[in-house]
């Protein structure tokens, strides 16, 4: 069965500090269908629009000057305005587990580590749209129920499967042997320091 | 459940119902589309990232010239890291996003008292200096596999040491 997904009429807020990321995220939500979107180079911008507008998603990174996404998200889950619940896909290219961990536990739906790439961006919405979590709201958490719930219809490529195989863009070096003979020289340059600090 | 100050909202499944209308695209289309629309998107990444490649350069000079950095320029220097790691693969530049990887990976756990610790940042960020000036995309061949390799296994014991010395 092949499964589609109407994105068209949702209505999504990227929160991104980076211009060039900004641009790039925007072209693979336009690919996947979706074209109301709201860009906020911001938090602090972000709630200016989440207080007049609504969204269906956010999408957010973590490092930024103003207002991290961290503090961003808690002050969505925590001040109960209507969009406390909105689904928020948090973007960071901290990808060790004691940061993602965290991400959780302030509140977010999904975590998505750079690099973006179409896939990994796709499972995390199809992820939000199809299998919706529980709401919890204790004195400690607000947010999605923490617990995955694994599907077993699901056919496609699972989100944390192939994620590190996916790269369209090859490019062959071999053709320069100059690069080639760099390449090498750092190579042994860090093999040398490799060995002294095993010594 | 009775505790008042624990509650549970069932999902909301208003998505799900909007996103089944009429019309929709399948995975595989929406990944194609995706696909083109950002290689149609005419970004020259090492454009991008060379003015942080800049920042990054000045800032391990001053760390190699003077043994240690300020808290607000190396934090600063972390950021510039961060910034290439999440970056570089986006735009199809992966290896220059796995060595900022690991230089980020020295800057955050490495101790900055290891003897080997300076020569490490400074090898990265020539590694990453080679690749950006080079203009190398994607996983590039075996010389690339090989330093990412290396690099990766610097970064590793300087983090793995500075574990075992706490």
């Amino acid at each position: 069965m092949t499964e589609t997904l109407n994105l068209s009429d949702f209505r999504v807020i990227i929160v991104e500090d980076d211009a060039y990321m900004r641009q790039l995220i925007i072209r693979l939500l336009r690919g996947f269908g979706i074209t109301m979107i709201r860009e906020a180079s911001s938090g602090t911008e972000a709630l200016k629009y989440l207080r007049t507008d609504h969204y269906d998603l956010m999408l957010t990174d973590w490092l930024m000057d103003d207002m991290n996404g961290l503090d961003l998200i808690k002050k969505i889950r925590t001040e109960k305005k209507p969009y406390y619940r909105l689904p928020i896909i948090l973007l960071t290219a901290y990808s060790d587990r004691k940061r993602v961990t965290q991400a959780r536990d302030n509140g977010v739906t999904e975590v998505m580590c750079k690099p973006v790439s179409p896939v990994k961006l796709y499972e995390r919405i199809y992820s939000i749209v199809n299998y919706p979590r529980n709401f919890v709201e204790t004195p400690n958490y607000i947010g999605p129920d923490r617990r995955r719930h694994p599907d077993d219809k699901y056919e496609g490529e699972r989100k944390r499967d192939g994620e590190e195989a996916e790269m369209p863009h090859t490019h062959d070096t071999s053709a320069d042997p100059d690069l080639q003979r760099n390449l090498k020289k750092q190579q042994a340059a860090f093999s040398e320091l490799s060995d002294k600090i095993s010594a | 459940m009775s505790n008042s100050s624990f509650i549970t909202t069932p999902a909301d499944n208003s998505l799900k119902q909007r996103a089944q209308k009429k019309g929709g695209i399948s995975r595989e289309e929406a990944l194609k589309r995706a696909e083109k629309a950002i290689q149609d998107l005419d970004i020259n990444y090492p454009e991008i990232a060379s003015p942080k490649l800049a920042i990054i350069l000045e800032y391990v000079s001053e760390l190699t010239h003077s043994g240690a950095l300020s808290t607000e320029k190396h934090e600063k220097l972390y950021r510039e890291c961060h910034d290439i790691k999440g970056q570089g693969g986006s735009f199809g530049y992966p290896l220059i996003s796995e060595v900022a990887a690991s230089l980020c990976v020295c800057l955050e756990f490495a101790d900055k008292e290891n003897l080997h610790y300076i020569s490490a940042i400074n090898n990265h960020v020539a590694a990453m200096k080679l690749l950006i000036d080079r203009n190398v995309k994607g996983r590039g061949g075996l010389a690339e596999q090989e330093l990412v390799k290396t690099i990766h296994e610097v970064s590793t014991k300087l983090r793995t040491d500075a574990e075992e010395d706490q």
